[in-house]
């Protein structure tokens, strides 16, 4: 079984390997046009009789393979950056004072595979797809598993690519990125092996080559990624802990996974913290830009995951789960976390933070009614309502941070702890 | 596969040292506890260099610090000073804050050592990382180093795993000490009851905290 999960994670591997295209000065994480990039393994053949994907109002590209969702502000993003400033930024020749110390105690945990034999399938997982039978319910459950799946298959192929790309410059710092798309890799193809239980896969190779990749400078990439694998953390095993203990939610094994799976989440995240602090200027109390940023991230980040989650409400309903509650534990939590890096970071816990979340959720509401509405003057009509969009992320945005960030760069006569 | 078979070895061959001491450690640890006892107040403990590896300011790069011994350990230690075992003091680092933050707060805290101890309990390997609460050797810190009372610390024997906590945990102190484990896992008398805490100010979550004593499974 364990060699089954290595499969998988083999194979991703191959199948998305790609040469990368120079292109503006950057370099761009895309297959080399006309390779056969083949995603047979990660597809599992769809089992299930009729046309699933018509009856859940879903696209498919062939049988059994799910046409991707189409791309959104809130849908989940693939990354490319500037390899070769990561490349100065992490060579020991071009900054010989790099501190290692925190990279190779990276590199020693992620080498310790605590999740190799983890991600082996058994035989509930079908059962329990065929018992959600609600066509809404099992169409947001494909939805949730989609999202989760590019999520993470962005993650491998930034990761992979910068595996690549830093080998000779940045060997551990390289090493530990190959070993992120590991995880990555196990992740995505376990979550594509779920989404077939629901008789529809994703065509990851397709996407490889399709999708559109967003350019993030690498200090941008460490911000959004940092933060990105936390909320991972604290979304998996919020879910993982409160199913624990309403077990009559338990309707899907996928969750039962969620514990292990999410410890890869936070070491991601610990990495991406030590990359910020061998950067200092990006996380320095006294950089007004590096706060905010940080700010700046926390809010899209916070944002995305209030205004997607409110809108599948249903999702979280069937697991036992209040979206606000869940959701605003999490940014709590996350932005708790955040603060041991972040030299700012947003005050979450005061109650208006909340309620302007709450107004947004509103306003996006009648956003996406307009998209959908056939009328004329929809256009139009759009124009206040985006403004109100942009107001209350301005007032957020805009309310009086807290000052935060790693107790090493504090400059402190006491050690207080 | 093969690639991860390789990684794994690397794991291994890197972590040689750290299996050489850490099974002399369970050796010291078979001890009848009497004698573990006897010997904690022994504390014959030399912080040396302790200081925040990870640390960017030039400003606290490697402070020597001064071991401090009280009367009673002084007196303790000609007592037993017999009972010493043979091994000589093996080198530990620690990771240490107030018991609130390391017990209650940071539940992943929790999370990350039952999954370590799960990977070496897997791997048949000696367990090499304790949980001490009230530290019998929080008077050797440096002077300026303040740990609010109850204190807790993780001890281990790999100095590597040490610093990655350090990073994870980020509002802790870290570091080095030698001297005898029993020594290194001993912890001052204190009250059950005050190492139990309310939950953080507005913690609403989906979920209960998790028992207040997990960290016992990895007490000495």
């Amino acid at each position: 079984m364990a060699t089954r999960t290595a499969q998988v994670s083999r194979v991703s591997a191959r199948n998305a390997s790609f040469k990368g295209q120079a292109a503006r000065g950057h370099v761009a994480v895309r297959p080399a046009a006309g390779k056969n990039v083949s995603a047979a393994r990660f597809v599992t053949k769809c089992a299930a009789g009729g046309n699933v994907a018509e009856e859940l109002g879903f696209k498919e590209m062939r049988k059994g393979i799910k046409e991707a969702s189409e791309e959104s502000l809130l849908t989940p993003r693939f990354y490319t950056t500037d390899f070769d400033e990561m490349e100065q930024m992490f060579s020991q020749e071009i900054q010989p004072n790099l501190d290692m110390a925190e990279f190779d105690a990276c590199l020693l945990e992620f080498q310790e595979d605590y999740n190799q034999k983890h991600f082996v399938r058994n035989n509930d997982f079908k059962t329990a797809a065929a018992g959600i039978e609600d066509p809404s319910l099992r169409r947001i459950f494909i939805e949730f598993l989609e999202r989760s799946c590019t999520a993470e298959f962005s993650g491998f192929l930034l990761y992979k690519e910068l595996g690549r790309r830093l080998k000779k410059s940045s060997p551990v710092v390289a090493e530990i990125f190959t070993l992120m798309s590991r995880d990555e890799a196990r992740h995505a193809g376990f979550l594509n092996k779920a989404m077939s239980d629901f008789g529809l896969a994703l065509d990851l190779g397709f996407l490889t080559k399709n999708r559109n990749y967003t350019f993030f400078k690498p200090k941008f990439i460490f911000y959004a990624t940092y933060l990105s694998e936390k909320i991972g953390y604290w979304r998996y095993i919020s879910i993982y802990r409160h199913l624990q203990s309403n077990p009559e939610f338990q309707c899907y094994p996928i969750f039962q996974y969620f514990e292990n799976w999410c410890q890869d989440e936070s070491r991601h995240g610990d990495f991406f913290t030590a990359l910020l602090k061998s950067q200092p200027e990006l996380v320095s109390n006294n950089d007004l830009e590096a706060k905010l940023w940080s700010r700046f991230f926390c809010l899209s980040v916070y944002v995305t995951m209030y205004l997607n989650d409110h809108q599948r409400d249903e999702f979280y309903s069937a697991i036992g789960l209040d979206t606000t509650q869940f959701n605003m534990h999490v940014i709590v939590e996350t932005n708790r976390t955040t603060a041991r890096i972040f030299p700012n970071t947003l005050d979450v816990e005061n109650p208006k933070f909340k309620e302007i979340l709450d107004e947004l959720v509103i306003v996006n509401g009648d956003l996406i009614a307009l998209g959908k509405s056939d009328s004329p003057m929809a256009g139009l009509q759009k124009i206040p309502v985006v403004t109100k969009f942009a107001t209350l992320l301005l007032q957020l945005f805009l309310m009086k941070p807290v000052e935060s960030g790693t107790v090493d760069f504090e400059e402190q006569k006491a050690l207080v702890f | 596969m093969a690639s991860t078979i390789s990684v794994t070895n690397n794991a291994c061959s890197l972590e040689k040292n750290t299996y050489a001491v850490s099974s002399k450690v369970a050796a010291q640890r078979k001890q009848p506890h009497g004698q573990h006892a006897a010997r904690s107040h022994a504390a014959s403990l030399k912080l040396s260099a302790s200081h925040r590896a990870s640390c960017l300011k030039p400003t606290c790069s490697k402070k020597e610090t001064r071991p401090r011994k009280t009367a009673l350990q002084a007196a303790a230690e000609d007592v037993s000073a017999s009972a010493e075992s043979s091994s000589g003091p093996a080198r530990y680092g620690y990771v240490i804050a107030n018991a609130k933050f390391m017990l209650h707060d940071e539940e992943h805290l929790a999370e990350l050592l039952r999954e370590r101890r799960r990977l070496f309990l897997e791997q048949e390997r000696e367990i090499d990382f304790w949980v001490v609460p009230e530290p019998a050797w929080t008077g050797s810190l440096p002077s300026n180093v303040k740990i609010g009372k109850p204190s807790a610390a993780v001890v281990s024997t790999n100095l590597t795993w040490i610093t990655f906590l350090k990073l994870r945990l980020d509002k802790c102190y870290k570091g080095e000490m030698e001297g005898e484990l029993a020594d290194v896992l001993a912890s001052t008398p204190y009250e059950e009851e005050d190492l139990k805490f309310a939950p953080p100010k507005g913690w609403d979550a989906p979920y209960p905290r998790y028992q207040q004593d997990w960290w016992k499974l990895f007490a000495p």
